[in-house]
């Protein structure tokens, strides 16, 4: 009896030890994740500018957001640009990936030469890109010019078109290293022996990587891709930089038209803004399962490896 | 040994200790002067960039003129407004406020941060202003700021690239038919040096200084494509002139990376010689003569906006974007206005008190200020005065301004008329005007549901461009 109480006891104060660890960390997610997530669904129904008194009006944010076209095109925008990157870094990530592991000369410097943009921050990369893409001054355009390919300058950015893919091109740029280096991680875990046997039974490269790496990779490809599309949808900081959403919103995304309506300095209106929002979150969300469920069936047997 | 060293760390760490705690105990000036003659402290917050400005020499003028009051000038530059909205939620407005900067001025009156100023207002005051400037800033008979500025349109014009292209520099396009064959002719002398036109499409004002001022002198909108004639917004009557800088863009008389230029960038290639003409507000003119550097060097000029031939010429567009409010927080509503009533009456003179050769044409509300600064030699002798100087009968402003007022549900002005010059091939724009004005006439009808706007502003008797 007594026994039983000094063993609940000591549960108890691992309960309290344990969640005394946890405490700061708690704080912080609900302080910066559940109670903005949370004001972010109140907001949502309200008539609020930022600084006035916000006003109840029921579902009418949400009704607009169905009857908006740009928003639909923004999130349209968004879904073209993830599946663009996707389909262009998934196969080019995980080559280099293959290509940085093989037995080449000077294999950490090309790692670490594709790795390098994604220690730049976004933004900082976007302005780069700025400059080289602009129509005035942009590095591009001088030396089309100078080498006499064109005589006017291009507007790279004011066309719809190749804006986007500009926006694609920066972010492959940035992205497709550290996407690499979670295959090179992924692939490093394969073991060696199966490669060696394949190697003796006389298998070519290219048959050891459709028939040992790629079906390896099991839940990490699953992942990495995960990854991939999860930041194509926060796309924001390139296309903000770049094109600011224009011509006429025509190459906006979701998070840039959020962000439009939320900070707007003429006539903010943070409660559309906010409905909008919760809609891109569940967008983001049913994507993310989607994916999963689509590709459990495919990654799942890995599980009981 | 070790000792020595131990007394002498402390000695320079209790020296380091003492030198922190004199400098926190250090007052700034100003604040010193006021407490040791017992004045009531007031602080402004305003729009400009640079501490030494118009607004801040005219309140050192002030600061010495009595000894009852003392402003400080405190400048946030692009910040401004991110600043105020900021200080308005935490309820730390200072007590003065500048208007200029800000995205809906009438927003933050409506929402009770501004004091009314109606009692301070004399009848002398009164008669000494232009009447519009006490119904700009005007709800439900109060007034919360009252405007000191007329500022308007002019097209400013490279007198150098002119000659280069064969064109006479005295005379500039009276039509707007001429000025595209003066912009054509710089684009082709310039062969890629210079262009013929500035068009700043990153700039959202863009649209108000060349579409909706071309509108206006036309007579066929008020700003915003707002119609005063139906109380409607018809942006489609502005077809023409969106038409006509499309083409302009098509065929490359724009400098080009206008999609992504702002105004500045097109000031500063202005100044260096790179684009022809460019439409920019009257404030300009102080603004080369005196602030942006190289501007005395070029060879730039003044004139008015053209029309498009055929068209009578209405009104010039009268903007009153300017002025101060009294927080409503202010412990001192009436030295506030005190102060500003310096402002309204100083602003202008006050700058070429301090410095003879900051001299600048005035733009003054006040038709006495402007008869007195204007009229000495070396305003008339300043660069661009000539182009600039417009009676006032010949401005007029709108009592309201309805784009002002509304939210919006759908893409703004300022997002869709880029569309249509960039991609002018590309896009339906008769179905994109109308889409623009449906979008506004729905926000103008829940506007004046809501009680925020007058049916009777929108639509006043009698109202025509030509005689408003």
């Amino acid at each position: 009896m007594n026994k039983a109480v000094t063993s609940r006891n000591r549960k108890r104060a691992q309960h309290i030890q344990m969640f005394l660890m946890l405490l700061p960390m708690l704080v912080l997610f609900f302080l910066f994740c559940a109670y903005p997530l949370i004001e972010s669904v109140y907001l949502s129904f309200m008539k609020y500018n930022g600084f006035t008194d916000p006003v109840y009006i029921g579902l009418d944010n949400y009704f607009r957001m169905f009857r908006d076209g740009s928003w639909w095109n923004a999130v349209l925008n968004t879904f073209q640009l993830t599946v663009m990157a996707y389909v262009i870094q998934i196969p080019l990530s995980l080559l280099l990936a293959v290509l940085v592991n093989s037995k080449i000369k000077g294999q950490n410097f090309f790692r670490t030469i594709i790795f390098l943009p994604n220690v730049t921050s976004t933004a900082i990369i976007g302005i780069i890109f700025f400059f080289m893409f602009s129509s005035y001054n942009g590095i591009v355009n001088g030396i089309l010019i100078n080498t006499g390919l064109i005589n006017r300058p291009v507007e790279w950015l004011g066309n719809v078109f190749s804006a986007k893919v500009i926006i694609i091109l920066l972010n492959t740029w940035s992205q497709v290293g550290y996407l690499m280096i979670l295959f090179l991680a992924a692939i490093q875990k394969i073991p060696a022996e199966l490669y060696e046997s394949a190697t003796l039974d006389g298998a070519s490269k290219w048959q050891q990587f459709k028939n040992i790496t790629f079906p390896m990779l099991g839940q990490m490809f699953q992942v990495i891709s995960m990854m991939c599309i999860l930041n194509g949808f926060q796309l924001f900081d390139s296309v903000k930089v770049l094109t600011g959403g224009g011509p006429g919103n025509r190459t906006s995304v979701m998070a840039l038209y959020i962000y439009d309506y939320f900070f707007n300095s003429t006539g903010a209106q943070q409660g559309y803004a906010s409905a909008v929002s919760v809609c891109a979150t569940f967008i983001t969300a049913a994507v993310g399962a989607i994916y999963f469920l689509l590709t459990s069936k495919k990654f799942g047997s890995d599980e009981g490896r | 040994m070790k000792k020595r060293i131990a007394l002498l760390l402390a000695l320079s760490m209790s020296l380091g200790l003492t030198a922190c705690g004199g400098e926190e105990k250090s007052e700034p000036e100003s604040k010193k002067n006021g407490e040791s003659a017992d004045k009531i402290e007031l602080t402004m917050w305003a729009r400009a960039s640079s501490a030494e400005n118009n607004q801040t020499i005219t309140m050192d003028e002030f600061n010495e003129s009595q000894d009852k009051i003392h402003v400080t000038v405190e400048c946030y530059g692009d910040n401004y407004e991110e600043v105020l909205k900021l200080a308005s939620q935490s309820k730390e407005l200072p007590d003065i406020f500048e208007i200029s900067g800000l995205g809906n001025p009438l927003s933050y009156m409506e929402a009770g941060l501004a004091a009314p100023m109606n009692d301070y207002i004399t009848e002398d005051l009164e008669a000494e202003f232009n009447p519009s400037a006490f119904t700009k800033y005007n709800i439900d008979g109060q007034v919360y700021a009252i405007p000191h500025m007329t500022r308007y349109i002019r097209a400013y014009y490279n007198r150098d690239l002119f000659e280069k292209a064969g064109l006479n520099p005295d005379e500039f396009p009276a039509t707007l038919e001429e000025m595209y064959d003066a912009a054509k002719a710089i684009t082709e002398a310039g062969d890629g040096e210079f262009y013929g036109f500035g068009l700043p499409i990153k700039t959202g004002s863009t649209w108000e200084r060349n579409v909706d001022d071309i509108a206006i002198l036309s007579g066929l909108t008020g700003p915003y494509g707002f119609d005063f004639t139906t109380g409607q917004f018809d942006f489609a009557k502005q077809k023409p002139i969106i038409e006509y800088f499309a083409k302009m863009y098509k065929e490359g008389l724009v400098m080009p990376g206008a999609e992504s230029l702002d105004i500045e960038v097109i000031r500063a290639n202005f100044i260096a010689n790179k684009i022809g003409i460019y439409f920019d507000g009257s404030w300009m003119v102080n603004g080369y003569n005196n602030e942006i550097e190289g501007g005395d060097v070029t060879n730039w000029d003044v004139a008015a906006v053209p029309v498009f031939e055929g068209t009578e010429r209405a009104k010039d567009y009268l903007m009153l974007e300017s002025g101060h409010c009294i927080a409503s927080t202010s412990e001192h509503p009436a030295e506030a206005f005190e102060a500003i009533n310096y402002l309204l009456h100083n602003v202008y003179s006050a700058p070429a008190r301090k410095d003879a050769s900051m001299v600048a044409p005035s733009l003054s509300l006040l038709d006495s200020v402007n008869e007195e600064i204007n009229a000495k030699e070396e305003v008339k002798a300043l660069k661009g005065s000539v182009g600039l100087t417009t009676g006032t009968e010949e401005l007029s402003s709108f009592v309201v301004t309805p784009h002002t007022m509304l939210t919006l549900e759908g893409d703004d002005r300022d997002t869709v008329y880029p569309l249509l010059i960039i991609n002018s091939e590309e896009v339906d724009i008769d179905a994109e005007l109308s889409k623009l004005s449906e979008t506004y006439n729905s926000a103008l009808s829940n506007a004046l549901d809501e009680g925020l706007l007058e049916e009777a502003d929108l639509k006043p008797e009698g109202f025509d461009y030509y005689t408003r």
